[in-house]
């Protein structure tokens, strides 16, 4: 894969995170008022216009919008509204407890889903394939914020075994975990499946059962690296998702991450906040496709030629 | 129960403070004589800071309530013989005018603020200083508002403090007990001047440092401040009213409203906050929990915009507030657990309080005549709101709707996304909430609709006759008591016949508790654990 196929996904990146800005702070600027969140409905016009000057939110739109991204430039943030601090200082505070609940449900979702999907595709049309596919419905259908209350139900209000909101310890991380990571296993489940299916019918298939190999080498070492592809783009995909799907889950379970940091940041119209935390989803999403890309190559080597030949 | 690797698990926490105290050699003979529990309180939303002046919203002061103490407390569980607001001794021990101008307070001897350092005038002095609070160029705005009547704050002694005021401020006692007036700890702030340094540069930085480093003279004292999960507070044992009842506060965020109903159930916390009606049924079903809800002090009403060229009509007004089935709505939305105050005006205010009146009624057949005589011609009229920014602000609109298309007036529930939005020109009815912060009608009616307020200044919504505005002055300045409620009856006829706007009902808030939990709510947002106020069942 050469230099340049890499520079042109990076100049792509770079305008696809000037883009989430510039709608971000539209969208922001539009859609209410800060100061409103700030000093509630019934502040005297004095108040308002206090905290305007101090924001810098009584300059004209387009010097704020030329402001911001000079500073973002500079790899300045800028100052959460509500907390006076630098927003780049809260998403780290808030970034180990949402790398803490996504990796744990992903890596738990991504076994499972990919176990199950096997296990369905070798038990094609039989009963242990209609229960694993029905689970695979079940999981990536069933909204998150539903799931997880059901779950709190059951295993903190009627059975009282888990605790149900915060992250004090071990024991409150197993139900956002499940909840998240069941969405993630129906979706690798149902994807793996397909791909699996559609390289065992494949001709190398058939020799190597010819050669009378294992089922397991089969299956581990002629089936799987060949269904990677359709795999590793779903997981790249549904690695970006992580803080979208934490949104819901880390509000329901009080769980204080990234999720729960934008929640309140949009809803205070917590500018630098929210902006910050858009462009840190948009360089994961960017870096993670970059390395499903760098991935693909070393799976199939096929990618590297045909990429190489393009650029 | 789930076996829990926090403190709550007993048997490990014992012998962890075992191996501990073999390892170490020695026990503190005061951690072991201090065996008060912990209370975790699951509340929807964390202070946005423990600043008392800059956060006034009910998510702050539920909080720092119990950091910081006022010269004059407000004891809202034994309110005066006829229903007002009973005045008690917080960090003063009297007070007087002793010219109608100059209010002497005696301070408590004693206190320790939680830096160590004795309370005395200097912390009064620094709390109540003009640059800090009510001059013209005080930084914070916000104590304009509530103590732009101060001339001068000087200390007479150690412990004795006057404050002067331009005319005679009848409720100078009230805003001692109310928002704002929340009393911070000279060292602490005052460690930030700089000599030749321009005073809102200076204090701009020590806001910014002790808005999560507070320092008070109350109950319990700032621990810890975690984003979007805790805030945590220790006991402080040197408090004046005596050693609180919990070790430790933890307030923690779950904005869930399922979560804070089924950690109270699970055990993992002793009080939620926030409790909807719809969750209030099967709250009674737990036997170890107790429901406790409470009117508050802060009236939805219902705005018109009398410049409108439809809503300028007095007799369409008068005929839509009387078509509102206040009591139906109370019913439908609170449970029956509320009321509609009888004008704008609550029992609080005590010799203010005008108990007879009739305030704002529903007669359908009324409602008929005065919209038969009116000049409305079937016009659609708007209803702007934002949704859900009052709890069933969206559900009230669409009862009232329906009673006022019975009425046969023809209403539009439009949604915006904010108070800007809503007030843009075409406004003609909005829902808005009127809260008493102090109890009076200058704490009140005037600063929300007199005629210095941001509704007839700013946004002009109303303008009130020139009667109405001598009135006003006549309740600022008077010390006369009857001579300050007759104006405010007066007051009342005036704007409830002008109807700017009409009143739906005091809004409730509900709190659950485990059953051990002595602790009342107050009809503000306060949580009070004063020794006064919460004490824990330990049988």
């Amino acid at each position: 894969m050469q230099a340049s196929y890499f520079a042109k996904k990076i100049i792509r990146s770079v305008l696809t995170i000037w883009l989430v800005v510039t709608f971000t702070f539209a969208a922001l600027h539009m859609s209410g008022d800060p100061i409103e969140a700030l000093v509630g409905d019934q502040a005297p016009a004095a108040v308002v216009a206090h905290y305007r000057e101090k924001f810098g939110l009584d300059r004209p739109l387009w010097e704020q919008y030329v402001s911001y991204l000079h500073s973002i430039a500079l790899g300045d943030f800028g100052l959460s509204m509500s907390d006076q601090k630098p927003a780049t200082t809260l998403i780290a505070e808030a970034l180990p407890n949402t790398l803490r609940l996504g990796l744990v449900s992903f890596i738990g979702g991504l076994t499972g889903g990919v176990v199950l999907g096997i296990v369905a595709a070798l038990n094609r049309n039989r009963p242990v394939d209609r229960f694993v596919m029905s689970f695979a419905v079940f999981g990536f259908s069933m909204p998150n914020f539903f799931l997880g209350i059901l779950l709190m139900l059951l295993f903190a209000l009627h059975l009282r075994v888990l605790p149900s909101a915060g992250a004090d310890t071990g024991w409150h991380l197993i139900l956002p975990a499940i909840t998240l990571g069941t969405h993630f296993a129906g979706t690798f489940a149902r994807f793996t499946r397909s791909a699996m299916l559609e390289v065992m019918n494949k001709q190398y298939m058939t020799a190597a059962r010819a050669k009378g190999a294992p089922q397991a080498r089969r299956v581990f070492w002629h089936a799987l690296p060949n269904a990677a592809i359709p795999i590793l783009t779903i997981v790249g995909l549904k690695l970006g998702d992580l803080v979208a799907g934490s949104i819901v889950v880390e509000s329901v379970f009080a769980w204080p991450g990234i999720g729960r940091l934008l929640v309140g940041a949009v809803t205070s119209r917590d500018f630098a906040l929210v902006q910050a935390i858009l462009i840190m989803v948009a360089i994961t999403m960017m870096l993670t496709n970059l390395a499903v890309d760098f991935i693909y190559t070393i799976v199939d080597p096929r990618m590297r030629t045909s990429e190489g030949a393009r650029a | 129960m789930y076996s829990d690797f926090s403190s709550k698990k007993p048997v490990r926490s014992l012998l962890t403070a075992l191996a501990l105290s073999v390892a170490f050699g020695c026990v503190s003979h005061t951690a072991l004589a201090d065996d008060r529990p912990s209370i975790t309180i699951a509340v929807n939303e964390l202070a946005r800071s423990l600043d008392p002046v800059a956060q006034t919203g009910n998510v702050d002061v539920r909080i720092y309530y119990s950091i910081f103490d006022t010269l004059i407390r407000r004891d809202f569980s034994h309110p005066t013989a006829d229903g007002g607001a009973n005045l008690v001794s917080g960090l003063a021990e009297s007070w007087s005018w002793t010219t109608p101008k100059t209010f002497d307070v005696k301070l408590r001897k004693g206190v320790v603020c939680h830096d160590g350092k004795p309370f005395n005038a200097d912390d009064v002095l620094a709390t109540f200083s003009a640059e800090r609070l009510w001059g013209p160029e005080s930084y914070y705005p916000e104590g304009r508002v509530y103590f732009g009547t101060l001339e001068k704050v000087e200390k007479l002694d150690d412990y004795t403090v006057r404050f002067t005021t331009s005319e005679h401020d009848a409720v100078m006692q009230h805003r001692l007990s109310s928002y704002t007036a929340f009393v911070i700890c000279d060292e602490a702030w005052n460690a930030f001047k700089k000599p030749g340094v321009d005073h809102k540069v200076w204090m701009d930085e020590a806001a910014k440092n002790l808005r999560w480093n507070p320092v008070g003279t109350g109950p319990y004292k700032f621990v810890d401040y975690q984003k979007n999960d805790r805030i945590k507070l220790m006991a402080f044992d040197q408090y004046y009213e005596g050693k609180p009842a919990a070790a430790a506060l933890t307030f923690k965020s779950v904005p869930e409203v399922a979560a804070r109903v089924a950690g109270l159930v699970a055990g993992d916390f002793d009080i939620s906050v926030e409790i909807p009606p719809d969750q209030w049924d099967s709250i009674a079903k737990y036997k170890d929990l107790v429901l406790k809800t409470v009117p508050l002090e802060n009236s939805h009403i219902l705005a018109f915009n009398p410049n409108d060229p439809v809503l300028a009509d007095k007799k369409l007004r008068h005929a839509l507030s009387l078509a509102i089935d206040r009591k139906a709505l109370i019913d439908a939305l609170w449970k029956g657990k509320t009321y509609t105050p009888n004008g704008h005006q609550l029992p609080s205010f005590g010799n203010m309080y005008i108990k007879d009146r009739a305030g704002y009624a529903h007669d359908m057949a009324k409602a008929k005549k005065l919209l038969a005589e009116s000049s409305y011609k079937g016009q659609e009229i708007s209803y702007r709101l934002i949704p859900n920014y009052y709890l069933y602000n969206v559900e009230a609109a669409q009862i009232i709707q329906e009673m006022w298309r019975e009425l046969g007036v023809n209403i539009r529930i439009d949604f915006v996304e904010s108070f800007k939005e809503v007030r843009k020109p075409g406004v003609q009815i909005f829902p808005w909430s009127n809260t008493y912060r102090i109890p009076d009608p200058t704490g009140a009616l005037l600063v929300l609709w007199g005629p210095d307020s941001e509704t007839q200044v700013g946004h002009k919504l109303y303008k009130s006759s020139d009667e109405f505005n001598a009135l006003s002055k006549v309740l600022y300045v008077s010390a006369d008591e009857t001579e300050r409620r007759n104006a405010f009856a007066k007051m009342l006829d005036i704007f409830e016949d002008d109807m700017p706007m009409t009143m739906l009902y005091n809004p409730v808030t509900a709190y659950v508790t485990k059953k051990n939990i002595r602790w009342e709510p107050y009809s503000q947002y306060y949580m009070d654990f004063r020794p006064s106020n919460f004490s824990i069942d330990r049988k």
